[in-house]
């Protein structure tokens, strides 16, 4: 019986890593510590075995995903800022949150340009609410994250389908449009924006008080609670911080897609939480990974690009891609115990 | 403050019984890296004696017991019982289950949601007998070997949930059914007085002598000197790995184990500490000190109420569980309006594991965590400030540097707790609260800590500290006396003495033993009343009784036979789906995959089950056993099964698109023709229900089966040390789960009539739905195969109510999302209701 360790959480202060081992070990051991390497690894086998096969060149083909990569990511991290609260904590709220915030931005643009500051503000707005609303269900109601959140999607959701029914004009503006699809030195808009994001949730993450409160709530409540990092307004604050990233993602998607329909934001549910956990995030808690979760949502778009070009059944490609999801999981989950 | 140990009472030297097991260590070691802990040790223990193995932290008797009780593998060396090889590498907590090798630790491994009967069970290992009367049979077993270790008097029944139970109880259950265990040889308990009330150390030494003459080797580790002449006969010394000393408890004394456990230069520090523990409060405390904290009402009976003021150390005593960790705990998170606190607080508790440490963090952000966050908590900090913060108590604590990088549980007990000392100094706070700090330290850590309170009171800080230990009434300038939740006396200076202060608390205990006598006619209407309430599925229950009335008022449908079970076709299936969930929820995962799963079975059936039906049965099965290979494949990789069935819904997504890419095929028409089957009194779904109800709770809550699934869902690595196989329970749950789930999918596919793969993907999150209205926990091992139904009844009716309430559908979304929060907030206040 061999003891492994677990992982360790991504400290504030540790800038040296535990001494590499050789052979197959310090390759456990380096994925223990960079948890994200796996989803790089992934899809820059993806990217490899692309490049022949595809017709056009390579860098067209990461970009014409990345916009959707970028999308994942933004509300990932707030996907992975929740999950890492621990206590098996989800958001199953962000895909109805998002398609009521595209509904609110397009909306509110109404196809021209005159809106966009309100229509901006307004829909964070929406979003930090649905977020306040879960954060009350959660610390308040001790409701389960998984059925408060569940059941604030469902309220979102009717809100939604009472909006659409009532027939709002929804049309992105078309300087939204415009930013969508441009760039600076050749990298998407949206691109920078993802990581601007990112760099500023990793900073909140690693180098603030709040991030300490986060990840020490994450790892042990009663600890937390008794130290002093006040856990309930931490869940609070996380849920919050959850619908506001998922109405920025909502607001570039209006405008990448020119318009709100029902299903805009359906498939954000599996693809926050596949890349939150392939980007190495703990679903237990307590160590989040803001790269990881950047990588996890390249990898996912990847995949869609791949099973695109290899011009598979629509059956096929969704077993490829539990598969892919389950391998990516072995190999990076830590063995027994 | 020690006393010496052969005056002590006990019986010991009883030497003369006769030895029939004999447990031998022959050059055993085990090392940690660079750490020996455990250097080539050869002793031997048989029940001719009790013996204790001592020394400080870190002299590896902890490492030992491990290694004895199969949970850590050893480098090298043998283990022999009775002259047989104790298997050498593949040795295993359950291979040392099933050679009669039982270890207690301080960390309980009791099944919180099972019954204490259940929990029996359990230790009986797959020895036990499942058959008929099980049950009855675990009860009388479990209630007959808690006597016997702890007289009539102790209060616990069989059929009480051990959640519900003090700590003193659950370690009495732990003690008793550890000792219960069959075919036991060799009992180790692991500091097993630490939450055992003082009223009960006596009755367990006459019961581990009694084991002892029944043969049972027994082997204690303790760190409470004052415990060794009551328990022992024989104390065996460990330092540094090595064995140092082995001698009769007679001739032993506190101060000499001490010298030997210490041992060289850092032992004569430790000596001189130890001789400076003499009281120390002999400073006059300031009258006009500020008032750190006041506490009134409930928690004090005293006039005065309880009151810390800066510069004095005040204990809080009494006997075990009386509220003294309660109180803390109160003060610490300002959760009581009768406390008033008037600074800043630090906590600092023993219970390191449950509420001390984060053990992903390394020592360092452990300690600096709770200074930091008392700055704030949005402007980036500079790691350097940290690094010097950490540096700065390190230093202080004298912990090596390499300590402040290591994973904080990776260090041992006595560390952690610095560690934890730290975090609390490190905030400046002007109030400590200790919670019996020094459980499980070693005597140089414990002297550490005396000197560190000593210097925080020296600085003006006030300290309310609850001891467990005797020998620490030698810290406190005044005490309080806590019972039941109370303060009841107070003692000052000279006036503390153990006497003093268990004179007053048993006092108290006798007043309220003669008020709880007999019950009256309305208590017990009141009782049972609160015990219907605390039914899991009685939220459920309302809830549906309540949809069933508007639905009534409105169309009277509920009388009509036809248009009951016109209303209620689709129940069945998200009762079926939701007891499916049920199962997976307790052994503590959850299925996000199985309306994609439900959808794959209903394909199979309206394509290959018609054509070719021996083909459609064998997929069928093929499908069904998905579930328990993910369970196997859950158990090897150990990864969340939450993203694991969200992986899975793909995989069953696609393999139903494969077989069948549109909507379409026919079911065969002995299933289609299920629902129309005519029955007696009740309509089909009713009686479908009823049986589903029925089946789930006698699975669940009546066979061995449902038990061990529930001790599973409660705390694996206890099920696995007590010698079952985990991964057979986990792979049989989610067998039940998958079979149940299909049925779901085939009853659906006949409702339906044609396959749709994406069909009955809404099921995934209404069974989640329904088994949390129907009171079911997501940890834990709780679940309530009658809610379940009951809600899963509820919500299939939703529709329909608002339908008869003319709400447009539109409503219906959200009016799931309303009773999910309403069902779930009602149930919170109805707990923090009985609470108060």
């Amino acid at each position: 019986m061999t003891l492994s360790p677990a992982p360790q959480s991504p400290s504030p202060l540790a800038d040296d890593r535990p001494e590499p081992r050789r052979g197959l070990r310090s390759v456990t051991q380096a994925l223990r510590a960079r948890p994200w390497t796996v989803a790089v690894a992934a899809s820059i086998l993806i990217v490899l075995f692309l490049l022949p096969i595809s017709e056009r060149n390579g860098l067209d083909l990461l970009l014409s995903n990345i916009y959707l990569a970028s999308f994942v990511a933004i509300a990932g991290f707030g996907q992975m800022l929740v999950v890492s609260t621990g206590r098996g904590a989800i958001d199953l709220s962000i895909p109805f949150t998002i398609t009521l915030c595209v509904y609110v931005a397009t909306i509110v643009q109404d196809g021209g340009d005159q809106n966009i500051p309100a229509s901006i503000g307004l829909t964070i707005l929406v979003g930090l609410l649905v977020g306040a609303v879960n954060g009350f269900a959660v610390v308040v109601l001790r409701v389960p994250a998984m059925v408060a959140t569940l059941a604030v999607g469902f309220i979102a959701q009717s809100i939604v389908q009472i909006v659409s029914s009532t027939g709002g004009h929804a049309g992105s503006s078309p300087a939204v449009a415009v930013a969508a699809r441009g760039d600076v030195l050749g990298i998407p808009i949206f691109v920078i924006i993802a990581v601007v994001v990112g760099a500023v949730i990793a900073v909140l993450v690693f180098r603030t008080g709040f991030g300490l409160r986060l990840v020490g709530t994450g790892q042990n409540d009663s600890s937390a609670l008794l130290a002093g990092l006040r856990p309930g307004a931490v869940r609070w604050t996380a849920f919050i911080l959850s619908g506001g990233l998922a109405a920025t993602a909502a607001i570039l998607l209006g405008g990448y897609s020119g318009g709100a329909s029902l299903g805009v934001g359906e498939s954000f549910l599996i693809s926050t939480i596949a890349a939150v956990v392939l980007g190495g995030t703990l679903m237990s808690g307590g160590s989040p990974s803001v790269a990881g979760t950047l990588a996890g949502a390249l990898l996912l778009t990847l995949l869609v690009t791949l099973t695109n070009t290899l011009q598979v059944s629509t059956g096929t490609r969704s077993l490829i891609e539990g598969l892919v999801i389950l391998t990516a999981l072995g190999i990076g989950a830590q063995k027994r115990r | 403050m020690f006393e010496t140990m052969g005056e002590a009472i006990g019986e010991p030297g009883q030497a003369s019984v006769s030895v029939v097991n004999r447990l031998e260590i022959v050059d055993v070691a085990k090392a940690y890296g660079s750490t020996r802990a455990v250097r080539d040790i050869t002793v031997s223990f048989d029940s001719s004696q009790i013996s204790a193995v001592v020394g400080g932290n870190g002299a590896g008797k902890s490492t030992l017991m491990k290694m004895i009780a199969g949970e850590v593998a050893s480098d090298a060396g043998q283990l022999l019982l009775n002259g047989e090889t104790l298997g050498t590498g593949d040795y295993t907590p359950a291979k040392a289950h099933a050679a009669g090798v039982r270890i207690v630790h301080q960390e309980l491994s009791l099944f919180g949601s099972l019954s204490v009967a259940e929990n029996f069970y359990i230790e009986q290992g797959s020895s036990g007998s499942a058959g008929f009367g099980w049950r009855k049979r675990a009860r009388r077993t479990a209630e007959a070997a808690l006597t016997e270790a702890f007289g009539a008097s102790h209060g616990i029944l069989g059929s009480a949930k051990v959640d519900a139970l003090n700590a003193g109880q659950q370690q009495m259950v732990e003690i008793a059914r550890a000792a219960s265990s069959p075919g036991l040889r060799v009992l180790i308990l692991d500091e097993p007085t630490s939450a055992l009330g003082i009223e009960y150390i006596g009755t367990l030494a006459a019961f581990v002598r009694q084991l002892q003459h029944r043969g049972i080797v027994v082997l204690f580790i303790t760190h409470k000197m004052s415990e060794l002449p009551k328990l022992t006969d024989r104390i065996v010394v460990m330092r540094e790995g090595n064995l140092v000393a082995d001698m009769p408890t007679v001739d032993s004394t506190t101060d000499g184990l001490l010298s030997i456990m210490l041992g060289g230069e850092h032992g004569i520090a430790m000596r001189s500490a130890a001789a400076s523990d003499q009281r120390q409060h002999h400073h006059a405390v300031d009258a006009a000190a500020k008032v750190l904290v006041s506490v009134t009402g409930q928690r004090s009976q005293l006039a005065g109420g309880i009151a810390v003021s800066a510069g004095e150390v005040i204990g809080l005593v009494g006997l075990q569980d009386a509220g003294q960790e309660q109180l803390l705990r109160a003060i610490q998170t300002r959760s009581d309006k009768n406390i008033v606190r008037a600074g800043t607080s630090a906590y600092i508790t023993g219970d390191r594991k449950s509420e001390g440490i984060f053990p992903l963090w390394d020592s360092e952000s452990n300690l600096v965590v709770s200074a930091v966050v008392n700055r704030s908590s949005w402007i980036p900090f500079r790691k350097a400030r940290l690094h010097a913060i950490a540096e700065t108590w390190f230093s202080r604590l004298n912990l090596s540097g390499v300590a402040a990088k290591k994973r904080i549980v990776d260090l041992s007990g006595g560390m952690q707790q610095k560690v934890l000392f730290a975090r609390g100094l490190a905030t400046d706070a002007e109030l400590l609260l200790l919670n019996d700090p020094t459980r499980g330290v070693d005597l140089a850590t414990k002297g550490d800590m005396y000197q560190l309170v000593r210097d925080a009171v020296a600085a003006g800080k006030g300290v309310l500290w609850y001891s467990s230990e005797d020998s620490e009434l030698q810290q406190f300038d005044r005490v309080y006396v806590m019972h039941d939740n109370s303060a009841v006396a107070e003692f000052t200076g000279d006036d503390i003495s153990t006497e003093s202060i268990m004179k007053s608390a048993f006092a108290s205990q006798d007043s309220r033993r003669e008020e709880a006598v007999q019950p009256s006619t309305r208590q017990r209407v009141l009782a049972s009343l609160s015990a219907l309430s605390r039914q899991p599925w009685i939220f459920a229950f309302i809830g549906l009784a309540i949809v069933l009335g508007v639905i009534d008022s409105k169309q009277h449908i509920l009388t009509y036979f036809f248009g009951l079970g016109l209303i209620l076709t689709l129940a069945p299936v998200l009762a079926l789906a939701a007891t499916a969930q049920m199962f997976i929820l307790s052994v503590g995962d959850i299925d996000l995959g199985i309306g994609a799963f439900m959808g794959l079975i209903g394909v199979i059936a309206a394509t290959s089950l018609t054509t070719n039906p021996p083909l459609g049965a064998a997929l069928i099965i093929g499908a069904i056993l998905l579930y328990p290979l993910l369970a196997w494949f859950l158990r090897v990789r150990q990864f969340p099964a939450l993203v694991a069935t969200l992986a899975m819904s793909f995989v069953y997504a696609g393999l139903a698109l494969t077989i069948l890419p549109n909507v379409g095929g026919e079911v065969p028409t002995w299933l289609t023709s299920i629902s129309h089957i005519n029955t007696m009194i009740l309509p089909l779904p009713v009686w479908i229900l009823i049986l589903v109800a029925a089946a789930g709770w006698f699975i669940v809550e009546r066979t061995a089966l449902g038990t061990r699934i529930r001790a599973l869902g409660s705390n694996p690595s206890a099920l696995e040390s007590s010698g079952w196989n985990v991964t057979l329970v986990k792979v049989l749950a989610y067998a039940l789960a998958g079979v149940t789930a299909a049925i779901a999918g085939l009853l659906f596919a006949g409702i339906a009539t044609s396959g749709d793969a994406g069909a009955a993907d809404g099921y995934t999150l209404m069974s989640i739905a329904a088994v949390v209205v129907g009171g079911c926990e997501f940890l834990g091992g709780k679940v309530s195969p009658l809610g379940v139904v009951l809600a899963a009844t509820l919500l299939s009716l939703m529709g329909v109510m608002l339908g008869v309430l003319a709400v447009p559908p539109l409503f219906t979304a959200a009016s799931m999302g309303v009773l999910l929060l309403l069902v779930m907030g009602l149930r919170r206040i109805v707990t923090q209701a009985r609470k108060a």
